[in-house]
């Protein structure tokens, strides 16, 4: 048996242990949708037990984003593995942290050798990716060149971390609220965690989010100002349009989705709803519009309520962005504005801060006869 | 559940049951398309899996037959009817038992449009798609061994022969003689089409031959059959002439034969492009042309047969459809996933016999651009000068003209070269078909030359000529064929004499239909200075040796350099013996495709398997299930193994298959066409982030520009696994 394993069976174990002090948020919050979630009626019925939480005990409240309506307990984390090789630059953790019942988040976290209290940046790339990249030298490498730390971890209900007893046919997008404010809560456990170290400078956290991790990026810098800088690629949103056109959903998932009560419980957590209330005093929303799993008009509306803070980079397609960037240059913004002791220029023409690169791939019609 | 739904699935799967057609146990996969894949993927089906040790996946029993003429005992049916024809060509079967199969593969090489079309197209109703159609003398007609490197028959090697058999004979007509058993009854099973007999005692002595092979059978034991024998050959009645056969196989085993004839339907097609370009080129090749525009996209054959000017082949172009609904019976079409199971090369190839300061089989012709190549085929250059300087020659005799010799458009090899030579983003109003579909009264009027038409051979003779110039007059004017192209090069117009631009050296771009045409014709002593291309497959090559090919803007896509080709410059490698026998070597060696893999050689594509569903097919240990994912995995271990056709994308890296190894290190970007959205489906191997969660390959392939695989992984990688190099043209 592994030790990821072991660790997830002891923490499991806890967890149970748990259980008598663990509530569930009631559903019907003032202000807030009584339908919490639209699948699993049976676990939604536990889930969104009426029984008001005992005080002082752990409850995660899903109705709202920021944690300031939950109580959540943290187990110790746990040191999973632990990297530190002569010739390598950094310093990569593995740490597995637990603060609710069947879950559990997987941090890796890279630090410079040399550097004292390093900005950080956390990573949140798209459902369905694993954390794969995160144990990956080249990826470390880039990211935490220049002094960097970085923390990569998935979201909920993403790769394998899907609590047990959950259904094949629930996946990110079905229980999309779920989804959402779930890692929402994650990230700011997560900056808890961190700061707790002590090791890390905490006035100076990044964050990149990608798809859903660019969504879930934006919705936590709504409620948590500790993210100075926040920089979000093709994030999912505007979800009407995302939903029935985004090629993340399978077409025979899509009429299930499309409908009044799945729009009313989503609807909330549209990041066209919090793009504009970041906290982040740097944001920057890169958009490919070729990439078909955010429709052209989904990233238009997000552009459209960027914050003035915002910069905004629209790529016809990814080898404008990597004319622009290079594929490994996509981690430079966030590190330039995280500089000690610089304010990063921001164009007071907001028309200055959207930068188009049109495709470098040739678009035509093979029908026609003449370029 | 509730009850209602638990009874409706509960009927449906009885009703599945109780109409399947194989038994349980019983398993038939039947494919169709590209020819030049046809040698590899029949080889997989009758050899273990080089690299797992996995047995035969289709059991090691092999026959073969079929043939491009309406006669073919081998057809693909489509279901729709309505006048549309049969689809002949060769046909290899596979099967593990001859009395009770239970594992039977068939592969009908129709070329790869139609074979997508007979996979994808939606009869009426509960017809089903496209169907495979044999002759019932399949069971009475021995193998042709029409799969270079596979022995046919081969369960029956060993069988003991017939014993001889007293013989009246009949002459028929010519030299024909039709034997029957003295004195009335049977021949034995021996006695099958195709079977090497030997007559003996006749008092006739040009009746006594040995080793000639018989047809006229009919059914098995047959009363009769015929053979050749000399001339004098006459009627025997004496009864004294014996007759002996050569041990052999019937024919298909009638167990065999049945389980195709009851489980018909394609499920699978292998194609040289995607299906969304072969969707597209299909309906480019119907759609009607502009006669006023020389450079029109569509061709025009919307209801007429894409003629060949060296026989009376012809290829048939049908509309069908591979999303939504079928466009003549209005029956769904599945979904569908085409996965690639390699990259194959375009082999640009010369006659070789004219050696001459100016002639393509000059040693120093080596190499050619492809815009050089682009002009002879728009009929826009006349000479071999014109293809490289090294033939530019003041020496009598020189220029000569040169002779293009094209596909059929509705070929995967056609629409392979047309997108990355002939009409690439640089040069998009090229075509294979320049000054013909845009011609007025070229292939609109197929009258004005059907005197001419009707005078083409009914079969490809053995070495071929060129067709004869439409007459009178030499010109190009209205009597010049479009359909089947036979017209001048070198930018001629209307009432110019041949005195053109290469005072009448200007040679005729023609048309070969099917592979088999184009690498003959190429390869006869009467085609000097013809021009061709094709895919590479070792059995197409093999032992032409009047065919020569050259390199490609310097790039050779089958050895290091042209140089270091270890049969010679321009050759082809020469290997004997037979895969299920155990005997196949190469002892120079087989090409290790370095123009391909080093991304340097730009004519090449993607070989596909077509399959119904939605997931990439997989194969599991021990390997031997027959499925279309392990039917992939045994032909990219095959061909990566044994007889090295193309280079297989991925294949096992150990026995236990642990993992696969990335062979093809180089992609086309994926593009938008037939309303299918692009995805180029480079999966990272585990543990990346991005193993099995990129999109699924999709959108067309063939005319994408050429980047390193790992171009898509590094940005999956650093920006995410949706993000890749799609829509970036050649």
């Amino acid at each position: 048996m592994s030790n990821r394993n072991c660790l997830r069976i002891v923490a499991t174990l806890l967890a149970v242990l748990l259980t008598s002090l663990i509530s569930f948020t009631p559903c019907a919050v003032a202000g807030q949708s009584t339908t919490a979630f639209s699948s699993n009626q049976a676990q939604q019925a536990t889930r969104n037990s009426p029984t008001p939480p005992p005080s002082g005990n752990f409850y995660e409240d899903f109705n709202f984003l920021s944690l300031e309506k939950s109580h959540m307990l943290a187990l110790t984390p746990a040191l999973v593995g632990k990297s530190d090789l002569p010739n390598s630059p950094f310093i990569r953790e593995h740490i597995h942290l637990t603060w609710r019942l069947q879950d559990s988040v997987d941090l890796y976290i890279a630090i410079p050798k040399g550097v004292s209290k390093p900005p950080v940046v956390l990573y949140l790339y798209s459902y369905p990716e694993t954390a794969a990249r995160f144990q990956n030298d080249p990826w470390t490498l880039n990211t935490t060149s220049r002094g960097y730390a970085s923390v990569g971890f998935v979201s909920f209900l993403t790769a394998d971390r899907i609590p047990v007893g959950r259904l094949a046919s629930e996946w990110f997008v079905s229980d999309l609220q779920e989804s959402l404010v779930t890692s929402v809560h994650d990230v700011q456990m997560i900056l808890n965690y961190l700061a707790s170290r002590g090791d890390l400078d905490m006035d100076r956290v990044g964050m990149f989010g990608v798809g859903s991790g660019g969504t879930i990026g934006i919705l936590a810098s709504a409620v948590d100002p500790r993210i100075k800088a926040l920089e979000v690629f093709n994030p999912w949103g505007d979800w009407p349009s995302w939903l029935a056109k985004s090629t993340v959903v399978a077409k025979e998932q899509r009429e299930k989705l499309l409908t009044p009560e799945f729009m009313g419980n989503v609807a909330p957590y549209d990041p066209i709803r919090w793009l504009p209330k970041v906290k982040a005093e740097n944001v920057c929303i890169q958009n490919v519009r070729s990439d078909s799993t955010v429709p052209v008009e989904s990233q238009e509306k997000i552009e459209a309520v960027a914050p003035d803070v915002a910069e905004i980079l629209q790529f016809g397609d990814y080898d404008a962005l990597v004319k622009v960037e290079t594929a490994t240059g996509v981690f430079d913004w966030l590190k330039l504005v995280l500089q000690p002791d610089k304010k990063y220029p921001l164009d007071p023409d907001k028309s200055k801060r959207v930068h188009n690169y049109p495709a470098m791939g040739q678009k035509y019609d093979p029908m026609a006869a003449h370029p | 559940m509730k009850n209602s739904k638990l009874l409706a699935v509960c009927f449906v799967m009885a009703v599945a049951l109780l109409t399947a057609s194989a038994s349980y146990g019983q398993q038939v996969l039947l494919g169709a398309g590209s020819s030049g894949a046809f040698g590899s993927i029949s080889i997989a089906m009758v050899t273990p899996d080089p690299i797992t040790g996995a047995a035969a996946l289709c059991g090691s029993n092999a026959w073969s037959t079929g043939g491009s003429t309406p006669s073919s005992l081998s057809v693909g049916v489509d279901t729709r009817g309505g006048g549309i024809h049969n689809e002949p060509a060769n046909l290899f079967v596979a099967w593990d038992n001859d009395t009770a199969p239970t594992k039977v593969c068939g592969y009908l090489a129709v070329d790869s449009i139609v074979g997508e079309r007979l996979f994808f197209e939606q009869g009426p109703t509960t017809t089903g798609n496209g169907y495979l159609q044999i002759g019932a003398a399949a069971e009475y007609t021995v193998g042709a061994n029409k799969v270079s490197f596979v022995q046919d028959n081969l369960s029956c090697a060993t069988s003991t022969g017939a014993t001889s058999f007293p013989i009246a004979l009949s002459l028929v007509s010519g030299t024909t003689l039709q034997a029957t058993v003295f004195g009335g009854g049977n021949f034995s099973n021996y006695f099958a089409n195709g079977a090497t007999i030997t007559v003996t005692g006749s008092p006739v002595a040009a009746d006594n031959v040995s080793g000639v092979t018989i047809s006229g059978v009919t059914q098995l034991s047959p009363l009769s059959f015929t053979y050749s024998g000399t001339a004098g050959a006459a009627s025997d009645a004496s009864g004294s002439a014996t007759v002996t056969v050569t041990p052999n196989c019937p024919g298909l085993p009638a167990a065999v034969y049945n389980l195709i004839a009851a489980n018909p339907h394609f499920t699978m097609a292998f194609s040289d492009i995607r299906p969304e370009d072969a969707l597209f080129q299909s309906q480019r090749v119907i759609a009607a042309l502009n006669p006023n525009d020389p450079t029109t996209t569509n061709m025009g054959y919307g209801n007429k047969g894409i003629l060949s000017a060296y026989s009376q082949g012809v290829a048939y172009p049908v509309n069908y459809a591979i999303t939504g609904t079928d466009p003549i019976s209005g029956t769904g079409i599945p979904p569908y996933v085409a996965t690639a199971v390699g990259a194959q090369v375009l082999m640009q190839i010369a006659n070789n016999t004219d050696t001459s300061a100016c002639g393509l089989g000059n040693a120093a012709f080596t190499n050619v651009s492809w815009y050089a190549l682009a002009r002879a085929y728009e009929g826009l250059a006349g000479a071999t000068q014109d293809l490289s300087p090294a033939l530019l020659s003041s020496a009598a005799g020189c220029p000569k003209p040169l002779w293009p010799v094209e596909r059929e458009p509705l070929s995967g090899t056609y629409t392979t070269r047309e997108w990355q030579i002939d009409r690439p983003y640089a040069n998009r109003a090229g075509s294979q078909e320049n000054y013909n579909v845009g011609y007025p009264q070229s292939n609109n009027n197929p009258a004005a030359c059907a005197a001419w038409v009707a005078a083409r051979p009914s079969t490809l003779p053995t070495n071929p000529t060129f067709p004869p110039a439409v007459a009178p007059p030499l010109y190009y004017d209205s009597n010049n064929c479009g359909n089947p192209l036979d017209i001048q090069t070198a930018n001629y117009t209307t009432a110019t004499p041949t005195a053109g631009p290469y005072g009448g050296y200007g040679g005729n771009r023609t048309r070969g239909i099917t592979n088999g045409e184009m690498v003959s014709i190429i390869n006869s002593t009467n085609t000097a200075n013809s021009l061709g291309y094709g895919f590479y497959s070792l059995g197409t090559y093999g032992g032409k040796t009047r065919v020569k090919y050259v390199t490609l803007d310097n790039a050779d896509p089958l050895w290091p350099s042209y140089v270091d080709n270890p049969y010679g410059p321009g050759n082809w490698p020469a290997c004997t013996g037979k895969v299920n026998l155990g005997t196949f070597t190469c002892p120079l060696g087989q090409p290790t495709f370095d123009g391909l893999v080093g991304g340097g050689y730009r004519n090449w594509n993607e070989l596909s398997a077509v399959s119904y569903g939605s997931a990439v097919p997989t194969c599991a240990s021990p390997f031997t299930a027959l499925t279309i994912g392990c039917f992939i995995q045994a032909a990219q271990d095959q061909v990566h193994t044994y007889v090295k056709d193309f280079v297989p994308y991925l294949y096992c890296a150990n026995s236990s298959c642990s993992s696969q190894t990335l062979a093809m290190p180089f992609f086309r970007s994926h593009y938008a066409v037939s309303g299918v959205l692009p995805h180029d489906g480079n999966n990272p191997a585990a543990p990346a982030s991005c193993h099995n969660v990129v999109p699924i390959e999709a959108g067309g392939s063939m005319a994408g520009q050429i980047f390193p695989v790992q171009s898509d992984y590094t940005l999956q990688n650093n920006v995410g696994c949706s993000s890749e190099l799609t829509n970036f043209f050649q």
